[in-house]
C-alpha cells in the first residue's frame, strides 16, 4: 500500500517538475524586448547580437530551446553568469550552505518557541500565557520580517552592542562568531514560522485534549504534565511536523530578503544581485534550485507523514 | 446574521474594521490630510527628528515623513485591493469549476496550482517583477500569479463540501442547470471562506509590495511607498531611527489589522474555533 502511495506521489511529482521547468524556462521570455541586447546593455552591434543569439540557440523554435535547456539542466549545466562567466551551478553550490544554515537556525528558534507556547496556550485557554501566545502569533504573521530585522539590528547591535553588526564568518573558520552573526538574521526570519507552528500546535492540542483517551489518562490519575507531554504531544506531533516541513520550505524564500539586509553571502543575495545586474541565467538557476528544494522538502514531509501515521489513507 | 453578532461580541475585531475604514479614508483623502507635499525636498531640514512642523520627522531629502506615509497608504491600498480583486476574478471561478465538476478539470487546475506552489511566493514575485520590469503594474501582475492559486484552493475546498450536500443534489435533480446550481446554490454558501480570503489576500498584497519595494523592485523613487521608504531608511538607521520606525509601523499595523479581521471572520464561520478562541492554521 505504501509503495503504491509513493508511486502515485512520484508520478504527480514528475508532472509538477516538468511544469516547474517549463515555467522557469519561460521566465526569461518575460523580459520585454530582446534579452541579448538588454544583457549586453545595447553596446553590441547587430551582427554580434545575431552571433550570440545563435550561440545560445535563441534562433531555434521554442520547444527545441526548451528541450536543449532541460537536458543541459538535468546534466547539471545551468548556464554561465553573463557578468562573471562562472558556471551558475558552481556558484549556487558555494552559496547554498549559507542559506541552509540560516533556514535551519530559524526553524530551530521557531520550534523551540512555538511548541511549548502552543501547548501552554492550549492547556490553559484564557490564561496570561495564552494571551502572550496570541500576541506573538498575530505579530509574527503581520510584522514584515525585513522591518523587524532593521529594528533588531538597531536595538541589539547599534544601541546595546550585544552582537556584532552585519557580516558573515564561515562556521568552519570560527563557529562562535558565525553563530553570533547568524543570531539576528535567524531570529528575524523565524517569526512567521513561529506564529504558524504555534497556532497549529495550539489547535491540534485543543482537539486532542477533548478526546476520550486523554480523559482516560486523566481519570487514571496521571499528572497533567504526563498527559500533555506523553499522551497528547505524541499525537499532535505529526500535525506539527507536517506544518513545520511546509514552513521550513517557505523560509528559503524569506531568506532572500534577510540575506540582503545582513549581507549574508547566500543564494538569496546571489539572486538579488543578479537581478540588478540583469544576469538572467543566475536568476533562472536560483529560482529552479529553490523550487526543487521546496518540492523535495514537501515530498519528504508527505512520505514521512504516510510512514509514521498509520491513519493516513493511501 | 450570526456572524455579524459574533463580530459584535468581539470589540477588537470591530476596532480592526474601524481601523481599516479609517485607513481607506486616509488613502482616499491623502492630498487633503497631508500637512506637506510628499515630494517637496528641503535639504536644510534633512533627517530631522519629529517636531511640531514635521510630526514624524523628515527623510534624507528633508521630505515630511508623515505626508509620505499618508500618500503611501494609497499605493498599499491599491495593491491590496488589486490582489484581492484578481484573486476573486480568477481564483473563485477556478475553484468553483474544479470543486463542482471534479475530474479532469479539477486535476488540471490542481496541477497548475501545485506547480505555482512549488515556488516560494516572495521568490516567484521577485523573479517575475525582475524579468518583466520594475513597475507597480508588474508588481500587481506578479501578485495575481501568487494569490490566485491560494484563492482557488480555498474556494475548491469549500465547493467540494457544498456540492455533496443534499440541497445541491436536490437542485440538480429538479433540473436546474449546472451554471444555475453553481451560481445560486453553491457560490453563496462559499461566501464565508471567500470573504476571509479577501482580507488575508489584501494584507498579503500589502506585505509583498512592501517587500519588493524594500528590495528596490516595483515602485521607483521618489514615489512615496512604504517599502521604498524603508529601503532608503536602512542606510540611515543609526542617525535617523524614526525614518525606519514609522513606515515600518504603518506596514505592520495594516497587515496585522487585516489578518486580525480575517481571523475573526474565520473563527466566526468555524463552529469549532468559535468556542476555543484564536488558533487554526
Amino acid at each position: 500500500m505504501l509503495a503504491r502511495y509513493i508511486l502515485a506521489k512520484l508520478q504527480w511529482l514528475t508532472l509538477i517538475l516538468v511544469g516547474i521547468s517549463i515555467l522557469v524556462f519561460l521566465l526569461i521570455r518575460l523580459v520585454p524586448g530582446d534579452v541579448i541586447s538588454i544583457m549586453l546593455y545595447q553596446q553590441a552591434s547587430a551582427e554580434k547580437i545575431q552571433e550570440i543569439r545563435g550561440l545560445f540557440g535563441l534562433d531555434q523554435p521554442l520547444h527545441v530551446q526548451y528541450l536543449r535547456w532541460v537536458t543541459r539542466a538535468l546534466r547539471g549545466d545551468l548556464g554561465r553568469s553573463i557578468v562573471t562567466g562562472r558556471p551558475v551551478l558552481a556558484d549556487i553550490v558555494e552559496r547554498f550552505p549559507v542559506t541552509l544554515e540560516l533556514s535551519f537556525l530559524a526553524a530551530l528558534i521557531a520550534l523551540v518557541l512555538a511548541i511549548p507556547f502552543g501547548i501552554i496556550s492550549a492547556a490553559r485557554p484564557g490564561s496570561v500565557a495564552d494571551g502572550i501566545g496570541n500576541v506573538i502569533s498575530v505579530l509574527g504573521l503581520g510584522l514584515p520580517n525585513f522591518w523587524l530585522a532593521t529594528i533588531l539590528v538597531l536595538a541589539f547591535s547599534v544601541k546595546l552592542a550585544l552582537v556584532p553588526p552585519i557580516g558573515y564568518v564561515s562556521p568552519l573558520d570560527n563557529p562562535v562568531q558565525n553563530l553570533r552573526l547568524m543570531l539576528l538574521p535567524a531570529l528575524s526570519l523565524s517569526t512567521y514560522m513561529t506564529a504558524t507552528v504555534m497556532r497549529m500546535t495550539r489547535s491540534a492540542f485543543i482537539e486532542i485534549l477533548g478526546q476520550d483517551f486523554v480523559r482516560a489518562a486523566r481519570a487514571k490519575g496521571l499528572s497533567e504534565s504526563v498527559v500533555l507531554l506523553k499522551h497528547a504531544l505524541r499525537n499532535a506531533l505529526i500535525a506539527i511536523l507536517t506544518m513545520s516541513g511546509i514552513e521550513v520550505a517557505k523560509l528559503l524564500g524569506g531568506s532572500l530578503i534577510i540575506e540582503q539586509i545582513f549581507a549574508l553571502p547566500g543564494m538569496g543575495r546571489y539572486a538579488v544581485e543578479a537581478i540588478f545586474a540583469r544576469d538572467y541565467p543566475i536568476v533562472q538557476g536560483t529560482v529552479l534550485v529553490v523550487a526543487l528544494t521546496f518540492v523535495l522538502i514537501n515530498l519528504t514531509v508527505d512520505l514521512l507523514y504516510a510512514a509514521v501515521d498509520p491513519r493516513v489513507r493511501y | 446574521m450570526r456572524t455579524l453578532r459574533f463580530l459584535g461580541g468581539r470589540p477588537l475585531a470591530v476596532a480592526g474594521l474601524v481601523f481599516i475604514v479609517t485607513l481607506g479614508l486616509v488613502a482616499l483623502l491623502a492630498p487633503a490630510l497631508a500637512p506637506h507635499d510628499p515630494l517637496e525636498m528641503n535639504v536644510a531640514q534633512r533627517l530631522r527628528p519629529p517636531t511640531a512642523t514635521n510630526w514624524l520627522g523628515t527623510d534624507e531629502f528633508g521630505r515630511d515623513i508623515l505626508s509620505r506615509i499618508l500618500y503611501g497608504a494609497r499605493i498599499s491600498f491599491s495593491v491590496g485591493f488589486v490582489s484581492a480583486a484578481i484573486g476573486l476574478l480568477l481564483g473563485v471561478p477556478m475553484g468553483l469549476l474544479a470543486g463542482y465538476y471534479r475530474g479532469a478539470v479539477d486535476r488540471l487546475f490542481m496541477a497548475l496550482t501545485d506547480i505555482l506552489f512549488a515556488f516560494p511566493a516572495i521568490l516567484l514575485s521577485v523573479a517575475l517583477v525582475a524579468m518583466m520590469g520594475s513597475t507597480l503594474e508588474n508588481v500587481m501582475i506578479a501578485l495575481g500569479v501568487i494569490v490566485t492559486p491560494t484563492f482557488a484552493r480555498v474556494v475548491r475546498a469549500a465547493v467540494l463540501v457544498i456540492s455533496s450536500t443534499t440541497y445541491v443534489e436536490a437542485a440538480v435533480a429538479m433540473g436546474v442547470r449546472h451554471g444555475g446550481v453553481m451560481l445560486r446554490h453553491v457560490l453563496p454558501n462559499a461566501m464565508g471562506p471567500i470573504l476571509v480570503q479577501v482580507f488575508l489576500t489584501f494584507s498579503y498584497g500589502v506585505l509583498v509590495e512592501a517587500s519588493l519595494s524594500f528590495l528596490g523592485l516595483g515602485n521607483q523613487p521618489p514615489t512615496p511607498s512604504w517599502g521604498l521608504m524603508l529601503n532608503s531608511a536602512y542606510g540611515y538607521m543609526e542617525r535617523a531611527p524614526w525614518f525606519s520606525i514609522f513606515p515600518g509601523a504603518a506596514i505592520a499595523a495594516t497587515v496585522v489589522t487585516f489578518n486580525f479581521v480575517g481571523d475573526g471572520l474565520r473563527d466566526a464561520f468555524d463552529p469549532v474555533l468559535r468556542r476555543s478562541g484564536w488558533g487554526g492554521a
